[in-house]
């Protein structure tokens, strides 16, 4: 058994998680990011997409997580998250048509609209990725 | 002395009014515990920031600029981010924190002088301050409504890059955020802060997480992204406090006004019940009156 550190994933509204885990795998803005005890010291910024948390009872937790940063010390990590969603939190139909106007919006949008259209749409991925990926 | 029917009629308005400032008391009740879950919950978030920021300006040292963090040498115009109530019927929450916004204006230019009111840029929350700001004819560059049921950070975050946006465009040179600290259901703290340029904490000596901590995709890119966010966390922070110090004043006033009319409801009785006395006794002495003059 690999050991534990405690993680806390914060959200602007509430603390979404609180508990120790084994290891933590975030999508950041530089691409997917896995950590385990005793990872050194990180700030890492974070992108929109899909977090897993292995729990020291080998339970294993998936998220859809937005923006904000995460915060790795020496004995402990934090996600600092715009907004994180557990996989049964989320609304299927609503992230498929946020998705279909992101996709619309990216298509017609001049270019002052097109970051923010696509930053909807990756939201919208990261959600559906994460409700899609629970029913294997 | 009033007649029977007067103090009567007096009677059933004190308890009409009573019975909706008991009404307004529970709603704010329950309102006010909700409004404390939120602050409570908030609070975690707001702790963490500070802690990021707090290592990032470490590891950042001077050599990283942000435009929010700028110190600007000579302040011309200043913004007054004023977060006020909706309604009224809440005791003295709403003169309180107009009196602290007044104090602001007063003290806040430039060593401690009063600046005039065309420097002052408000940035108003709820309709009692926006009625103040227009009656002193102070400039209000955006009014926002408050949100007293379940505020959002999104709703925070417009706001604050309002303000941020005033600040970098060079529209005013310091903002001031104003609103009421929530202590307790019963006391709460109107405060001013300064807002921008954003006071950041460096303590370094301070949990150590300065120690070489790796950064993705590197220390400026973090700070300009975490700067602006922790300007809203921290309105989003006196929204909520805002928003629990107006329920908890609220509660206590119509408290206290339920107990009054009580008060005056049971006063009144005793009022009605003596002039009914007197009224008995009155017929009373007449029937005997009556009776001997006709014995006799």
């Amino acid at each position: 058994m690999a050991a534990s550190f405690p993680v806390n994933i914060v959200t602007p509204e509430r603390t979404v998680l609180s508990a120790d885990a084994e290891s933590i795998q975030v999508t950041t803005v530089n691409g997917s990011l896995g950590v385990l005890k005793g990872h050194a010291p990180l700030l890492a910024m974070l992108g929109s997409g899909e977090c897993v948390i292995r729990l020291d009872n080998q339970q294993v937790r998936r998220l859809a997580i937005s923006g904000g940063c995460l915060d790795v010390t020496r004995d402990r990590v934090t996600v600092l998250a715009d907004a994180a969603e557990f996989e049964d939190e989320i609304d299927a139909n609503r992230a498929e048509d946020a998705l279909a106007k992101a996709r619309q919006l990216l298509a017609s949008a001049d270019a002052s609209e097109r970051d923010s259209a696509a930053v909807a749409m990756r939201r919208a991925q990261a959600r559906l990725r994460v409700v899609r990926g629970s029913g294997r | 002395m009033p007649s029977m029917r007067q103090v009567r009629a007096r009677i059933r308005v004190a308890k009409n009014i009573q019975q909706i400032t008991k009404a307004m008391k529970m709603v704010a009740a329950a309102r006010l515990k909700r409004a404390q879950d939120r602050v409570q919950s908030a609070r975690p978030y707001a702790e963490q920031m500070r802690t990021v920021m707090g290592s990032l300006a470490n590891a950042a040292g001077t050599s990283v600029a942000h435009p929010l963090l700028e110190q600007r040498t000579s302040i011309k115009r200043i913004g007054i981010l004023a977060v006020t109530a909706d309604r009224g019927l809440c005791g003295s929450y709403a003169t309180n924190i107009l009196k602290k916004t007044a104090e602001v204006m007063r003290t806040c230019g430039p060593d401690g002088t009063a600046p005039s009111p065309e420097d002052i840029r408000g940035i108003v929350i709820g309709r009692k301050g926006q009625a103040y700001f227009r009656r002193r004819g102070i400039p209000v560059a955006a009014e926002f409504a408050i949100n007293m049921t379940g505020t959002t950070f999104g709703e925070a975050a417009d706001i604050s890059r309002k303000a941020q946006a005033m600040y970098v465009s060079g529209e005013v040179d310091v903002v001031y955020l104003v609103y009421t600290k929530f202590l307790s259901a019963l006391t709460q703290q109107p405060t001013a802060v300064q807002l921008l340029p954003l006071q950041t904490e460096t303590e370094s000596a301070s949990a150590g997480a300065s120690e070489d901590a790796l950064f993705e995709p590197d220390a400026a890119t973090l700070f300009g992204e975490m700067v602006p966010r922790s300007v809203d966390t921290l309105v989003y922070q006196a929204l909520l406090e805002s928003v629990a110090s107006e329920h908890g004043s609220r509660m206590t006033a119509m408290s206290s006004a339920t107990d009054n009319a009580g008060k005056m409801i049971a006063n009144l009785t005793l009022v009605a019940n003596r002039a009914r006395q007197a009224a008995i006794t009155k017929e009373i002495s007449e029937i005997v009156g009556g009776a001997d003059a006709l014995r006799s």
